[in-house]
């Protein structure tokens, strides 16, 4: 489904990422850990041919991303702030986001409906997106990134700044489209919502590759010592 | 604690070094220096405007002496700079959010933006204009005193309305009504200078005359000046807090969900149309390109009249200036959110065709609007339909073309007066290229001593654009799909 042949990311010289061969199979979700600067937002941003690999390729579904259109037929994304458009209300937003996949306001209503548990009064008041604390910010791109019910997830963080019930929430929630044939990437510096969620986990130390596991009872023990302060 | 100016000293780095450090002042060192030399310019043009002002006045007040009506003729200016402060100048803010909370005395807090409100472009023409006159002519004639006097009122006078408009701007915040206040006010004292029911200028006049006939009378001046001061000092104090610098903005709901029906072309617009009328610097400019129109009168009367490079320049103008005001900026508007525009499902070819059809309804607007004009300048008609015609075929697309060149992220939330954040060297360059090639085909066609048919190649060529659109928006967006990276990485630098 995901596949990353040779990527290598260099800035001035500085390796950001080098993954020799990645392969994330369909129904797979990937749970993504390092610490700040291995390289998480990298690996991401390079999938959604948001940055040009140094040198390498990135293919969805067996076609390459780069300079392409079809993939985004079928990936969701939300990595960070600069995906929202912040001087539209978080409905507009719904709505533009569905509308360029063929769905109208009905959809989006029902879609909220459906997920009344993530998001409260301040995501349907008349307030600009700009208004919104960062919480609710994340809330309002997670929301866009599934509304359209995508094949591909790819989340940056998405549990930062939520509030405890809305992290159990979407702990469910991706948990649920998981099982119905969702592939994600999700990464998190909250190793018991990941070692929860995922089916797998990578690992990424100074841009590399250092841990490539099934996720299995002793992951987060694993990971926690890997963690810890030496 | 540590004393107030050290600290002042200290804000005052920081907000250097916010100048200095964001990516527009650190890449374009060119663009700075065409800046800088047509602010020494305009400062130049000023000054001498000043020196030569008693020529001015002593030809348009003939029956009084020309330091009276000097004085009255402050009265109108004074009157005018609030009117034109309280629209145009920025209420100078630093972000004191960060420093709300650190050992720093709220008064050194509140002292900093006002007093760094005094080098703006207002307090600097009021200056230039003015002290020229004073030293040309009242000194020469009066006491030192006397002269020091009229300075002394001058400056007061300039504080005045400096700190007026910051008051009336911090008030007015909540308060629209004010605005209407104000311009009823300042209206009436024109109605009734006008018509001579009461000659408030004279009245000023005598204000300042007798201030400068007995230079000690010059405290009341400053001392009006200094109660301006305390006045936007209390108005600010009353408004730092935190949950007060969040305005709440009043939300503009045009109904455009008739947009919603034409596809991905149909969203992309109406978020567009959202981005311009929900936010400061773009509305800004799509109005000024409307204002821009007037142009027209202003040349109505000039010898340039019937001269046909003339007319193509005022076709070329008068039919494309909103989209090229706008759309010299395209992609740049959008920076804050460009990587929206890049992972979801919108291809790069309907990205560029939304902007294209957006400049064909700009065009289409300015050409609706400059046809009244035809009246005045003969063969605008002609001339403004082949170059209606030629800008939205051509001139649109090449917009589009530059525009996958430009990296530099622009905040759509301020104001666009004397803002060049996010202006190019290549900027310059592109309007002067887009302007260039009606010329260079005109140019083409004098030499074959047939110039009065190069309105039939521009609409020849114009509609040629439009048929093929598609065909030329497809080549402009392998160009983007090519550049997308760079722009990206430099919108993302804020």
């Amino acid at each position: 489904m995901i596949e990353l042949h040779n990527i290598r990311k260099c800035y001035d010289k500085k390796t950001a990422l080098a993954i020799d061969h990645l392969v994330i199979s369909p129904r797979e979700c990937a749970g993504l850990v390092g610490n700040n600067g291995a390289g998480k937002t990298t690996l991401l941003s390079l999938i959604l041919d948001l940055i040009k690999p140094t040198s390498g390729y990135v293919t969805l579904k067996g076609a390459g991303v780069s300079g392409t259109d079809d993939w985004k037929n079928y990936t969701g994304s939300f990595l960070n702030e600069g995906f929202l458009i912040p001087f539209l209300t978080p409905m507009e937003y719904f709505e533009f986001i569905a509308g360029l996949h063929g769905l109208n306001m009905e959809d989006v209503t029902a879609f909220l409906g459906a997920n009344k548990g993530f998001y409260n009064e301040d995501i349907t008041a008349k307030k600009y997106i700009r208004e919104l604390s960062s919480g609710n910010k994340n809330k309002i791109g997670i929301l866009a990134s599934i509304l359209w019910k995508p094949e591909i997830l790819l989340l940056d963080e998405p549990f930062a700044n939520l509030d405890p019930t809305s992290q159990s929430w979407l702990k469910f929630k991706l948990r649920e489209l998981n099982s119905d044939g969702v592939t994600m990437i999700i990464s998190s510096h909250d190793l018991n919502h990941i070692s929860d969620i995922s089916t797998r986990v990578l690992l990424l130390e100074e841009g590399s590759l250092i841990k490539d596991k099934v996720t299995g009872e002793d992951t987060l023990k694993e990971l926690e010592s890997y963690f810890k302060v030496r | 604690m540590t004393s107030s100016i050290s600290t002042t000293l200290k804000l005052l780095g920081h907000e250097w070094k916010e100048k200095l450090r964001s990516p527009f002042w650190q890449k374009s060192i060119w663009v700075n220096i065409l800046l800088g030399l047509l602010n020494l310019y305009l400062i130049l043009v000023i000054g001498t405007m000043g020196y030569f002002a008693d020529d001015l006045i002593r030809e348009a007040y003939k029956d009084i002496s020309v330091i009276n009506a000097f004085a009255r003729i402050l009265f109108f200016y004074f009157s005018i700079e609030l009117l034109l402060r309280f629209i145009l100048q920025k209420v100078p803010v630093i972000s004191i959010l960060p420093y709300l909370t650190l050992p720093i005395k709220k008064r050194t807090l509140l002292n900093y933006p006002l007093l760094k409100s005094f080098p703006s472009y207002f307090n600097i023409i009021a200056i230039l204009l003015t002290f020229p006159f004073i030293f040309k002519v009242v000194g020469p004639v009066s006491s030192p005193a006397t002269t020091a006097a009229w300075c002394l009122t001058i400056i007061s006078l300039v504080i005045i309305n400096n700190f007026l408009c910051f008051s009336l701007k911090k008030y007015t915040v909540k308060r629209p009504l004010i605005i209407m206040i104000l311009l009823g006010g300042i209206t009436a004292l024109f109605y009734l200078e006008i018509t001579g029911k009461a000659v408030i200028s004279s009245f000023f006049e005598r204000a300042i005359t007798s201030v400068t006939s007995q230079p000690l009378l010059v405290v009341i001046p400053v001392l009006l000046a200094l109660l301006s001061y305390l006045l936007a000092y209390t108005l600010l104090r009353r408004n730092s807090y935190i949950e007060e610098e969040r305005i709440m903005s009043r939300r503009r709901s045009v109904d455009l969900s008739f947009l919603s029906r034409y596809g991905e072309a149909g969203s992309l617009i109406r978020n567009e149309l959202r981005l311009i009328l929900r936010n400061k610097r773009p509305r800004a400019t799509v109005i000024i390109g409307l204002v821009f129109m007037l142009y027209g009168f202003m040349m109505a009367g000039s010898p340039l009249k019937d001269n046909q490079v003339f007319t193509i320049f005022l076709a070329f103008f008068l039919t494309a200036i909103m989209s090229v005001n706008y759309g010299q900026f395209v992609f740049m508007w959008e920076s804050s959110y460009f990587d929206a525009i890049l992972a979801n499902k919108i291809t790069a070819f309907g990205y560029l065709r939304s902007k294209w059809i957006l400049f064909a309804v700009m065009n289409t607007i300015n050409f609706i609007l400059c046809l009244p004009y035809g009246f005045l300048f003969s063969d605008l008609w002609l001339a403004s339909t082949a170059l209606f015609l030629y800008n939205t075929g051509i001139t649109s697309v090449i917009m589009l073309l530059f525009g996958t060149l430009y990296r530099s992220p622009v905040d759509i939330g301020k104001s666009t007066f004397m803002n060049y954040e996010g202006t190019n060297v290549f900027q310059f360059l592109m309007v002067g290229a887009l302007l260039a090639m009606p010329y260079f085909i005109l140019l083409i066609f004098r030499i074959m001593g047939i110039a009065q048919y190069c309105y039939y190649a521009y609409m020849l060529l114009g509609i040629a654009g439009i048929v093929f659109s598609d065909y030329l928006l497809k080549l402009t967006a392998r160009l983007l799909i090519r550049n997308k990276y760079r722009m990206a990485a430099g919108f993302r630098k804020k």
